[in-house]
């Protein structure tokens, strides 16, 4: 389904939806889900790798039905909200040690942005080895991943704070915790908010990308197991599952960040 | 303070080790799941001298430079189509976004089903993995070209290839090779992720193979391998691309020869 679009458009809503982009984006979709049904009918496209939108609708709707995704996705979901906890907590603490100290950040930060874009997700073995073939493995697993953003944009975000806000603060004789409450947070606010969409995204992907390799359970896991029923539909099905998951998660957090921006 | 920095990072790492040998010198049975890291380093040494890992080592980079290759060639080609055109930029570019936050290994039964079992499954995954970065960051970094250079290259008479190469790419040559970084990046792990998958050779075939071998010391020799390989690969070519784009920075991006 298309998501709406905030824009300046002339032809926006009252609320700044472009029904115009709204609706091309709806026809692209559907066009591409008409071309693909007459490819799976009419056999164009073996079935071994294509299955027709009708079917695969039909598949989603057998899911719920009989309560599978709905309790995969509560999995899911569970997963990355546990592993969001415990990297926001760490990430965070993290962030505002390696800020406060100026030898720990130059010392740890060159480290940690270099592992920020490096395959940690290749470390899935050892969380396996260490926590065995349990949720705990894929919630730590996750956590790992999540944190190295978090870290990083929370020493950005209050690197970025503004001297004369620290001054200001100095001459008001703030407490800690007012200076913390009242100045520092909300100065450092956007910047944290893109760490923790970043974070978020890739605890999401963690968490899906263990569950479909170890299947121990969710999504990943439901993908995996049409795969080895021959379920094309099913596979289908379950992968749109995750897309709209994905989409709804990404939106959602993009919209907050733009919230707190403002 | 540069030596207060370092001493820091080097106390760091021999707590780090002394904690590891301390902690899987402990016996029992969480020296089976977490061995000292002088086993660790024995068994990479015993690993790194077989020829089979050679030939791993091989076919690994022989799937993240394929796909590589495939992914950003696409990506160049949709992000520069997306970039240059104000409709597409406003229909496609929050789809092509929201499929690129899906993690790419749930399509990997798909893959299967068309690609089979072989190298190819893994070329396609590094190949759907490195598009998408390079796509979304071609199409930034075309966009965010100021429209002044354009128009002034328009005015001077150059023709389209001239403004489309002299001006555009060098306008937009630091944000691409950023991207191209970022897409090179992930075909290296969809590549190893798809071989701990389904593969019968590679790199990341090896280390879950010896996870299901429970040979332990070798499992994380190989990843812990893989993971600072890749972190120093991926250091390099952000040095690299930093320092190559300064230069056009420095030369202040478009010359346009007209030809009279």
């Amino acid at each position: 389904m298309a998501a709406p679009v905030r824009t300046r458009s002339p032809s926006a809503g009252r609320r700044g939806v472009d029904y115009r982009l709204v609706l091309s984006r709806t026809i692209i979709i559907l066009a591409g889900a008409a071309v693909l049904e007459l490819a799976a009918r009419s056999a164009w496209l073996p079935p071994t790798f294509v299955a027709a939108p009708t079917r695969v609708v039909g598949s989603l709707v057998k899911g719920f039905s009989t309560g599978s995704l709905v309790s995969a996705l509560w999995e899911t979901t569970t997963e990355v909200a546990l592993a969001l906890l415990l990297s926001g907590v760490v990430g965070l603490t993290l962030g505002y040690v390696l800020w406060r100290s100026r030898v720990l950040g130059e010392a740890f930060m060159p480290m940690l942005t270099a592992m920020f874009s490096s395959p940690v997700i290749l470390l899935y073995p050892i969380a396996l080895v260490l926590f065995g073939r349990t949720h705990r493995a894929i919630v730590v697993q996750a956590t790992a991943y999540g944190v190295l953003p978090i870290i990083v944009y929370t020493v950005r975000a209050l690197s970025e704070v503004p001297q004369v806000l620290h001054r200001v603060s100095d001459v008001e004789c703030l407490s800690a915790w007012q200076r913390a409450r009242l100045v520092m947070v909300p100065a450092a606010a956007p910047t944290l908010a893109t760490g923790l969409r970043l974070g978020v995204t890739y605890i999401l992907i963690s968490v899906v990308a263990m569950e479909f390799l170890v299947q121990i359970g969710g999504l990943g896991q439901l993908i995996q197991l049409s795969a080895l029923r021959f379920d094309i539909p099913g596979v289908y099905a379950h992968v749109l599952a995750v897309v709209v998951l994905t989409s709804v998660v990404i939106s959602g957090l993009q919209a907050i960040e733009r919230r707190v921006q403002q | 303070m540069k030596r207060a920095v370092w001493i820091v990072r080097v106390v760091a790492v021999l707590i780090l080790a002394l904690v590891w040998e301390w902690a899987g010198g402990q016996g029992g049975a969480f020296e089976d799941v977490f061995p000292p890291i002088s086993s660790v380093l024995g068994a990479w040494w015993d690993v790194v001298r077989q020829p089979s890992f050679g030939a791993d080592v091989r076919i690994t980079v022989r799937e993240v430079v394929g796909g590589f290759t495939i992914g950003s060639l696409a990506g160049l080609f949709v992000g520069s189509a997306i970039g240059t055109s104000k409709w597409l930029t406003r229909v496609m570019e929050p789809m092509l976004f929201w499929a690129s936050g899906v993690p790419k290994i749930v399509l990997l039964p798909i893959l299967l089903a068309v690609l089979g079992a072989g190298v190819a499954l893994k070329v396609g995954h590094a190949t759907l993995s490195s598009f998408f970065p390079v796509a979304l960051g071609t199409a930034t970094a075309i966009r965010t070209v100021p429209e002044i250079y354009g128009r002034v290259s328009r005015t001077i008479g150059a023709r389209t290839w001239h403004t489309a190469f002299l001006v555009y790419v060098p306008a937009a040559a630091g944000q691409i090779l950023t991207a191209l970084r970022l897409g090179f990046a992930v075909s290296i792990v969809s590549a190893l992720l798809a071989e701990t998958a389904v593969a019968t050779a590679g790199l990341g075939f090896r280390a879950i193979h010896y996870y299901q071998q429970l040979r332990v010391p070798e499992m994380y020799a190989v990843i812990l391998t893989i993971f600072v390989v890749a972190m120093v690969a991926n250091v390099a070519l952000e040095r690299w691309v930093r320092v190559y784009t300064r230069h056009f920075e420095d030369d202040r991006g478009a010359r346009v020869d007209i030809a009279s």
